[in-house]
């Protein structure tokens, strides 16, 4: 298929990208950071283009199986981490974040993820499909830029890395949180309850996806209130999101490939 | 109460739900104590037992952690009442130069003599022009203002704590007040709907394929059996290959498409295997020894269903589908499962036979009559017959017994059993079987069942039949009422606003003190979150005062 290629590009890219932000944050060589956004573009491009394949070839099912979502969720968070750069100027959050996106897209070009798109079962011909499954995706991609950001903070703070300012760290990480908690809670559990709803007659039903879904936001329900509350910041802050995202995780992979339920589909 | 209204207790009551949720979707639930001692031993296993986490989302203490959960938000809301409705209307004007010296982000801007009040008509301005609203005070020769803007923000965390509480209140009414059970039907077949006073009956339960595109799973041998090695969509027409083989998916020759079974064809070099496709699920062994597994994808479970009122009469004709329900006097419908029948051939509902006497078998018919499959009746004195079995496409199959090729009626034929003491029967039978299919189609060549010597003979013929439905199909609906669905549903978009709030409204204050004593003014702003483009409202506001002072 022309896609493997495509996205092989991309992985490529946002493979030399990774190495590039590395370069920059240690020689904090202007040169290299620049190369490295312009790399991670690229690769983003290539990704844009093997992803509007695929949804032009097989329309909704692409969000049905991991191969296509992960792709997705792989594409938004260097969409979103983009953004965030343009906008904060965190260079050296590339480090941390261009790895996630290449990781998880290397991860579907493994045997794990079949790249076949199989028709959709009569369960999930449904509008709420897309809705659903994009939401949940767009959330998962800021936590997995607030895991990113925090994992540098924690890298910054603990072996005293100089050139990286620890709170600018924390404050995009939060933002991230900020942004992705709604944007997740929308399309993760209240779509996700509505449909289930018109689908099997209860809108919640302790499914295992269901169940680490609300686990994931209890996380960073935490994560928000112990920082509005009690002002946790950094360090803590840090490890909450971590976690957070290690439960959106397992919630995309463990509860497919290790858990049985009714989402169970969606290998 | 003050236990209750703590942070602290929601926090850790977060930290205690997600522990049981973990442990409730990680330990199998629904075991006996016998099962979990061996898998966990013996002191983790009564443990799970003990604290009801076997089943772990219905426990007692689950739903009494919940309920804390639940009170906890309450307490904390009404705690903050008092405090949000100072902050939303009754705005901190006054606030002391000193005070508002050790914010975050402040100044004190020292300006000529007679120029501070247009100074402040100019931050007046331009803090207007950015939507800021404005409340002043005069005190002790000072002058205080206030600039604020998004104070609604301020809401967002009480207005999702209590879409929480009516979310949960919804599941508590739909948990005690709602049920939800399971309704299998067979077609033909009447069932009563819980709840109501109707009556559904299921005239036909169908489940469709994708007619374009196949699942096949390969096998490759490892050490004596067969390891699954990957699974491929075939689509009609389209080649594939998987090692030397090319496998490919295609329509008979010399048919339309949709009709006739498809043809898988395997080919590996001179070595060529080809199948003709039926059912739902084949095993197939492919040329080099690989293994492959033929399934069709499911497309829609499709119940045709008829809704009766208590005296019998038909009130509604519908079609329940995989995520569009019918509801029936508020209770819902769910397509859930179904079970295909054994009898994998569709039956006619009725078959009208002819029965004529003598070995021509022409004139007037000596009975005529509409039976039911199964129905025994009597044609003349001493002859009964019934037709036990409907075929509307029979054809003979490989090993000479007839089999049914397809829905569509091409070759309609009817197993006929007769009772007769007319005679021995048909002398190319058995003896005494008077039994034997007919055709519709040929009649004139198997004119029918021979009862008797050719002078009394008694012979068939399938002149109609009724409507073909499948035989044995049960359709199986998931049967609930909700009742608290509008409440959750109301705390959804209830959830989604206090979020909105949350998280895109930001209150924004901008205290600016003018001291009439010593003429210097202080200029300092909050936010309650962190936020980027409030730093700039404020570096904007600076650069105005600044260049008025110059």
């Amino acid at each position: 298929m022309s896609d493997s290629l495509l996205f092989g590009l991309a992985l490529i890219g946002y493979f030399v990208s990774t190495v590039g932000y590395f370069y920059f944050a240690i020689t904090e060589n202007n040169w290299a950071k620049q190369l490295s956004k312009t790399l991670a573009l690229a690769g983003l491009f290539f990704h844009t283009i093997a992803l509007t394949f695929r949804v032009v070839e097989s329309g909704a099912a692409v969000f049905t199986n991991t191969y296509g979502t992960v792709a997705f969720w792989s594409w938004l968070i260097v969409a979103v981490y983009l953004v965030l750069e343009q906008t904060y100027e965190v260079g050296k959050l590339g480090t941390a974040v261009l790895p996630i996106a290449f990781g998880l897209l290397l991860v579907i070009s493994s045997p794990i993820a079949s790249e076949e798109i199989s028709p959709l079962v009569p369960a999930l011909q449904s509008n709420w499909l897309v809705l659903h499954v994009t939401f949940s995706i767009v959330g998962y991609a800021f936590f997995a830029v607030a895991a990113g950001g925090s994992i540098l903070y924690l890298l910054t703070t603990t072996f005293d890395l100089t050139g990286l300012s620890p709170e600018k760290l924390d404050r995009i990480s939060y933002k991230a949180v900020a942004l992705g908690f709604p944007v997740f809670t929308l399309g993760g559990l209240v779509f996700g309850a509505i449909w289930a709803q018109t689908a099997w007659g209860r809108y919640w039903g302790w499914d295992p996806k269901e169940v680490w879904t609300l686990i994931t936001w209890a996380v960073f329900a935490i994560y928000l209130h112990t920082r509005l509350t009690y002002g946790w910041k950094g360090r803590k802050s840090a490890l909450i999101a971590v976690l957070g995202f290690f439960s959106a995780l397992f919630t995309y992979f463990g509860v497919n490939y290790l858990l049985s339920g009714l989402h169970s589909y969606a290998g | 109460m003050r236990v209750f209204s703590s942070v602290r207790l929601a926090i850790a009551l977060l930290f205690i739900l997600v522990g049981v949720m973990v442990v409730g979707t990680l330990v199998p639930q629904h075991q006996t104590l016998g099962r979990y001692i061996g898998l966990y031993g013996k002191y983790v296993g009564r443990t799970i037992t003990f604290l009801g986490l076997n089943d772990a989302f219905h426990s007692v203490l689950f739903n009494a952690l919940m309920a804390l959960f639940g009170l906890n938000l309450l307490v904390c809301s009404l705690n903050r009442a008092k405090l949000l409705r100072k902050v939303l209307f009754d705005p901190q004007v006054v606030k002391e130069r000193e005070r508002i010296d050790s914010l975050e982000d402040s100044r004190v801007f020292s300006p000529e003599k007679g120029s501070a009040e247009g100074l402040i008509e100019r931050a007046t301005n331009l803090l207007r022009r950015k939507n800021y609203t404005l409340f002043s005070k005069e005190e002790d020769g000072k002058r205080y203002l206030l600039f604020q803007k998004g104070k609604w923000g301020r809401l967002g965390p009480e207005v999702v704590h209590l879409s929480l509480i009516v979310i949960l209140l919804g599941g508590i009414i739909s948990g005690l007040a709602g049920f939800s059970t399971t309704l299998e039907v067979a077609e033909g077949e009447r069932t009563e709907v819980p709840r109501t006073d109707k009556t559904l009956k299921l005239k036909d339960f169908s489940l469709e394929y994708y007619d374009d595109r196949y699942r096949l799973d390969l096998y490759k041998p490892a050490g004596g059996s067969y390891q699954h090695d990957r699974q491929m969509v075939l689509e009609t027409g389209e080649t594939k290959s998987y090692g030397d083989l090319s496998l490919l998916i295609r329509r008979p020759e010399g048919t339309d498409s949709g009709s006739g079974n498809p043809l898988f064809v395997a080919r590996a070099g001179e070595d060529e295997k080809v199948l003709e496709f039926t059912g739902e699920r084949r095993e197939v062994m492919l040329p080099g020894n690989v293994g492959s597994i033929l399934s069709r994808f499911h497309k829609q479970y499709r119940s045709e269903v008829e809704i009766l009122d208590s005296g019998g009469n038909s009130v509604e004709e519908a079609k329940v589908e995989v995520n569009s329900p019918l509801t029936v006097d508020g209770v819902k419908l769910y397509q859930q499962a179904y079970e295909l029948g054994s009898e994998e051939v569709p039956q006619a509902e009725w078959v009208r036979l002819g029965a004529f006497e003598g070995s021509g078998g022409e004139g007037s018919p000596v009975w005529e009559g509409r039976i039911s499959l199964g129905e025994e009746v009597e044609v003349t004195e001493g002859t009964t017959v019934a037709a036990s079995k409907f075929y509307p496409n029979l054809v003979i199959g490989e090993d000479g017994t007839p089999v049914n090729r397809s829905d569509a009626p091409e070759n309609p034929s009817v197993y006929l059993e007769v009772k007769s003491s007319r005679g021995e029967g048909d002398p190319n039978s058995e003896e005494g079987d008077l039994s034997r299919w007919i055709f519709q189609q040929y009649g004139d060549i198997h004119y029918g069942t021979v009862a008797g010597e050719d002078s009394e003979a008694l012979r068939f013929r399938l002149t109609d039949f009724g409507p073909v439905v499948d035989a044995g199909d049960k359709s199986v609906f998931q049967v609930s009422t909700t009742p608290g669905i509008n409440l959750v549903y109301s705390g959804f978009g209830v959830l989604l606003l206090g979020l909105a709030l949350s998280f895109f409204v930001f209150h924004r204050r901008i205290w600016i003190v003018l001291d009439e004593n010593d003429g210097e003014i202080s200029v300092g702003g909050k936010s309650n979150k962190e936020i980027h483009s409030f730093s700039e409202d404020l570096e904007e506001l600076y650069d105005e005062l600044e260049g008025g002072t110059k």
